[in-house]
């Protein structure tokens, strides 16, 4: 009876991990797919089910040294890197005090509910605000347009993380000398740091892989990287090729970087939700 | 001069009364046990105090300074949380240092202090160590020693023990007195382990219903517990408690089990608290301290070691004794056993309002009401 049930949980087992493959399959070939075409010469970079062929740099060095992409890799780091820096330090107290102040479930999924929105409401009177301020086709005017979704999901993401930090901690810095000010940053922030790390991670991937405000808030030199990918595809037809390499270059270090934080940023996902 | 002086302190949490006209003074150097059942407000008493939450009504005073409006950081005073709270990405000497340096105490100063007292605590091989790498035990001691090594003017405690195992938690017990004669700094130390208190508290303060019950020695308190509320609270196993009536200097339980005579008590209702251990084999008493004989079912018996309880029933009623182990030789579960009391350690409560009514010599004594 024992034997037979360590049995059936071997098999189920096989049948589970066969889903997993298949699921995995399914969710990384396009990646392989990319990767192998960005290898392939000009004239079968449009050949689909061709695999066999002789590597070639030639996209690669087009997209890196013949093309804008650098520039718009650049636009997206910096537009990224300023709105994750700018998210935190709105954020940050932000979800402290939404932690600490009693907040209602309610109110605290209001925080995301411009999220639940659909972007294309909100465009129209961002864009004529930027423009009014003269800040179309500006690299700050992305940052501001990516700032309108980055701040809400980035406080979000850390109320969970100070939700999990006992008020002692602070009472504690409190009694030893500290002003409230002094034992949130002494003492409370160094403790959810990983909680900033993911948080960070997480809005810049957001900003990064914006596609929507970007394309509609910039052109020419503050493309950013998302935009001049589109661009690829042209009326002559697609550039498939480069589209590759620039995909490759998009999404590989958020794939890297994400991989270290993953345990973190399932746990903000969870945000401030899971304590009521 | 008393050293800490709470006038009158009420907190309101909305529109639930946590604590409702606090008085207590603590003298300088005193090691006061503030003690009531879990929820009753003790943890709310003492964040007052540090000034971590706001009175909604009542003052403060440490010495003659008012510092009722304070901030925690102004009060000059050190606690110990029940979780520690020690700073998870310090180590035990920054934990341990972090308060002297906020207070602008110069670097040498702060070193020889640390030492000096993770010394006296047996813990200066953990100064490097962090939190997460520490035993309860040892975090514990931690947590003491950052609080001891900023000598403040007051200390708190809330509940420190109650997160070690049975074992560690008398350890500490003697340790945190031992510490406390070494000190002599002004103490109030909260618990809701009755048994806790008894044996650490030179003047226990209990606590329930918002309101202060009771203060005094250990003894005051276990010998004369001034209301119901004290008797059933301390003492363990908790106080039995009997229905009945007294008339004509005579109680008798409501079922009639158990009569006695009384003395200078009023007619009426009341009720008849007797402590396990105040329930003796006939052997154990003289003759003349037989004031109650009664004879028993043996329902449950629960061996402690040296001593067993036992719940017995009369006609109905269970009453908890507790009797040396040595008795237990020829009883057994479902025997008759005869019991005594002695009517000297006979409580006798108001039915209503719960208030003590014997008046002995200890009660003119203390002058507490009847
Ligand atoms: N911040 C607060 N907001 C609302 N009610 C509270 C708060 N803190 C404590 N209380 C209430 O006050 C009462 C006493 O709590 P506490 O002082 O923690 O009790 P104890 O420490 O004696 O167990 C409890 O009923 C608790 O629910
Ligand atoms: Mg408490």
């Amino acid at each position: 009876m024992e034997r037979f049930q360590h049995l059936r949980g071997r098999t189920s087992n096989l049948f589970l991990e066969s889903l997993l493959i298949v699921a995995l399959a399914v969710v990384l070939f396009p990646f392989v797919w990319i990767f192998v075409t960005s290898l392939k010469p000009p004239d079968l970079v449009a050949v689909p089910d061709v695999w066999i062929f002789e590597i070639s740099g030639i996209n690669w060095r087009n997209v890196l040294l013949e093309s804008n992409i650098p520039q718009n890799i650049i636009n997206s780091l910096v537009v990224g890197v300023v709105t994750v820096l700018i998210a935190l330090a709105v954020g940050c107290p932000a979800a402290y005090s939404f932690s600490r102040f009693k907040s209602s479930a309610a109110t605290r999924f209001s925080i995301l509910a411009a999220e639940m929105m659909p972007p294309a409401i909100m465009i129209l009177p961002i864009f004529l605000l930027l423009y009014q301020l003269s800040l179309i086709d500006t690299l700050w005017g992305v940052i501001l347009a990516h700032l309108t979704f980055v701040i809400p999901v980035v406080t979000w993401f850390l109320i969970g993380f100070f939700d999990e930090v006992p008020r002692e901690l602070e009472d504690q810095a409190m009694i030893d000398g500290c002003t409230h000010f002094q034992a949130f940053y002494k003492v409370i922030l160094p403790v959810v740091r990983p909680g900033l790390a993911a948080a960070a991670i997480f809005g810049f991937v957001l900003s990064w892989n914006d596609m929507f405000y970007a394309l509609i808030l910039t052109g020419g030199e503050s493309k950013t990287l998302p935009v001049a990918i589109a661009g690829f595809w042209t009326f002559r037809g697609v550039e498939m090729g480069k589209m590759a390499v620039a995909i490759l270059i998009a999404i590989v270090p958020v794939l890297i970087v994400s991989f270290f934080v993953q345990k973190h940023l399932v746990r903000g996902l969870g945000g401030g939700a899971v304590k009521y | 001069m008393p050293k800490i002086t709470l006038e009158n302190i009420q907190k309101k949490f909305g529109k639930n009364t946590v604590l409702d006209g606090i008085d207590l003074e603590l003298g300088e150097g005193e090691f006061t046990v503030l003690v009531g059942p879990s929820g009753c407000g003790k943890t709310t008493l003492l964040r007052l105090i540090a000034g971590l939450d706001q009175v909604s009504a009542g003052k403060i005073l440490i010495g003659d300074r008012d510092v009722t409006r304070l901030e925690p950081r102004e009060r000059d005073i050190a606690m110990v949380f029940q979780n520690y709270a020690l700073y998870p990405h310090m180590s035990v000497y920054e934990n341990m240092s972090f308060g002297l340096k906020a207070r602008g105490v110069d670097a040498g100063e702060v070193k020889r202090r640390v030492i000096q007292v993770a010394e006296m605590l047996g813990i200066e091989i953990l100064l490097n160590r962090k939190p997460k790498e520490l035993s309860g035990g040892q975090q514990q001691r931690v947590a003491i020693g950052r609080a001891v090594v900023r000598d403040p003017s007051l200390f708190l405690f809330d509940e420190p023990l109650s997160n070690l195992d049975a074992k560690l938690r008398t350890e500490m017990r003697t340790e945190l007195l031992k510490l406390h004669r070494e000190l002599h700094a002004t103490t109030v130390y909260v618990t809701h382990d009755q048994e806790e208190a008894m044996s650490m508290g030179d003047r226990i303060v209990v606590l329930n219903d918002g309101v202060i019950q009771q203060r005094g020695t250990p003894r005051d308190i276990y010998f004369h517990p001034v209301n119901l509320l004290v008797a059933g609270f301390i003492g363990s196993p908790s106080m039995n408690m009997l229905h009945g009536k007294i008339s004509g200097d005579r109680f008798a339980s409501l079922d009639g089990a158990i009569v006695v005579e009384t003395k200078n008590l009023p007619d009426g209702d009341v009720i008849l608290g007797i402590r396990p251990e105040d329930i003796h084999q006939p052997a154990d008493l003289t003759a003349e301290q037989h004031g109650c004989v009664l004879n028993c079912r043996i329902d449950v018996i629960e061996l402690l070691g040296a001593r067993a309880i036992i719940t017995l029933i009369v006609v109905g009623v269970e009453l908890r004794a507790v009797i040396e182990e040595r008795y237990l030789k020829g009883i057994s579960e479902g025997s008759d056993l005869i019991v005594v009391f002695d009517p000297d350690r006979f409580h006798f409560f108001d039915a209503v309002t719960g208030r003590r009514l014997n008046r002995d010599r200890f009660d003119e004594e203390q002058g507490i009401d009847g």
